[in-house]
């Protein structure tokens, strides 16, 4: 495979999944820091701050496979 | 005997005495009744005797006076941005260069964009959320979150604040009536400031009140 085959998209695509996968590091950090958080300071709103950290990992990683396997 | 059975749930009865020994200090000084009577809202910039709020360090019988986050107007710029954020892509592909992009791949930018605003509006909530100044009646905590990877965490003696102070000033301040309350502690230890508080005259009234009763 020449260089000249490969597209514009097919470069675009790498970066974009290098940068999911740096957002994926990204979102463990916040994870952690929401649980350092919400055990420094309790008010009732533990779960669902948790909960959206979570949603954000999962997200992440759906979207990687969705441009990893479809794009 | 020692309790064989502590219900996690009963607040103790010493919290409880402290608790009205302060209300009681805080009504003789004729403050408002915003900071006088207790608040379940937790979600407040101004939460007196807030109830089902703890933080790590605090003692057994220790009971939070004052629960003080930035006035919610200080939230107004990110707010702004993020909706300008969840508009950029219903505006983008008005853009000819957007349109050069294949479908699959402009729906894959779309849901990173969304995801990106989503983080943003994440971080920036609990900035503000976790950006707390506590007052008890034995010290003042004061917790600044200003990224996912920085915080810091600051406490001091209500023995050992030797000034308190505080400022006022520009347009929303001054109408709105929230500014900055600058307590000055013994050694060597830096200055702790409240910054953006509702009301700072009236919390300085409260932080006197406390620290004479």
């Amino acid at each position: 495979m020449s260089l000249s085959s490969i597209s514009i998209f097919t470069v675009l695509k790498f970066f974009v999944l290098l940068a999911l996968v740096l957002y994926f590091a990204f979102s463990l950090i916040v994870l952690r820091q929401v649980e350092i958080l919400t055990s420094t300071f309790k008010t009732g709103f533990e779960t669902l701050l948790k909960i959206i950290a979570w949603v954000q990992l999962g997200l992440i990683i759906a979207i990687f496979l969705i441009v990893f396997l479809f794009v | 005997m020692p309790d064989i059975f502590v219900s996690k749930n009963l607040k103790p009865q010493a919290v409880l005495s402290r608790q009205h020994r302060v209300m009681k200090a805080l009504r003789q000084t004729k403050l408002p009744a915003r900071f006088t009577n207790k608040t379940t809202n937790r979600l407040t910039a101004l939460a007196p005797f807030p109830d089902g709020v703890s933080f790590e360090t605090q003692g057994f019988d220790e009971p939070i006076v004052l629960l003080l986050r930035p006035h919610p107007l200080t939230n107004i710029g990110w707010i702004i941005l993020a909706i300008l954020l969840i508009l950029g892509p219903i505006v983008l592909p008005l853009m000819p260069l957007l349109n050069l992009l294949p479908l699959r791949f402009g729906m894959a930018l779309n849901m990173l964009w969304y995801l990106l605003t989503l983080s943003f509006v994440f971080e920036k909530f609990l900035g503000w959320f976790f950006n707390i100044f506590i007052v008890t009646d034995e010290r003042v905590v004061d917790v600044d979150f200003y990224s996912f990877t920085y915080k810091e965490v600051s406490e001091a003696a209500l023995g050992k604040i030797e000034d308190i102070s505080y400022t006022t000033g520009g347009l929303f301040g001054s109408i709105l009536d929230f500014g900055t309350v600058s307590i000055q502690t013994a050694g060597q230890k830096p200055n702790i400031e409240f910054e953006n508080v509702p009301y700072p005259a009236q919390v300085v009234a409260v932080l006197r009140a406390v620290i004479n009763q």
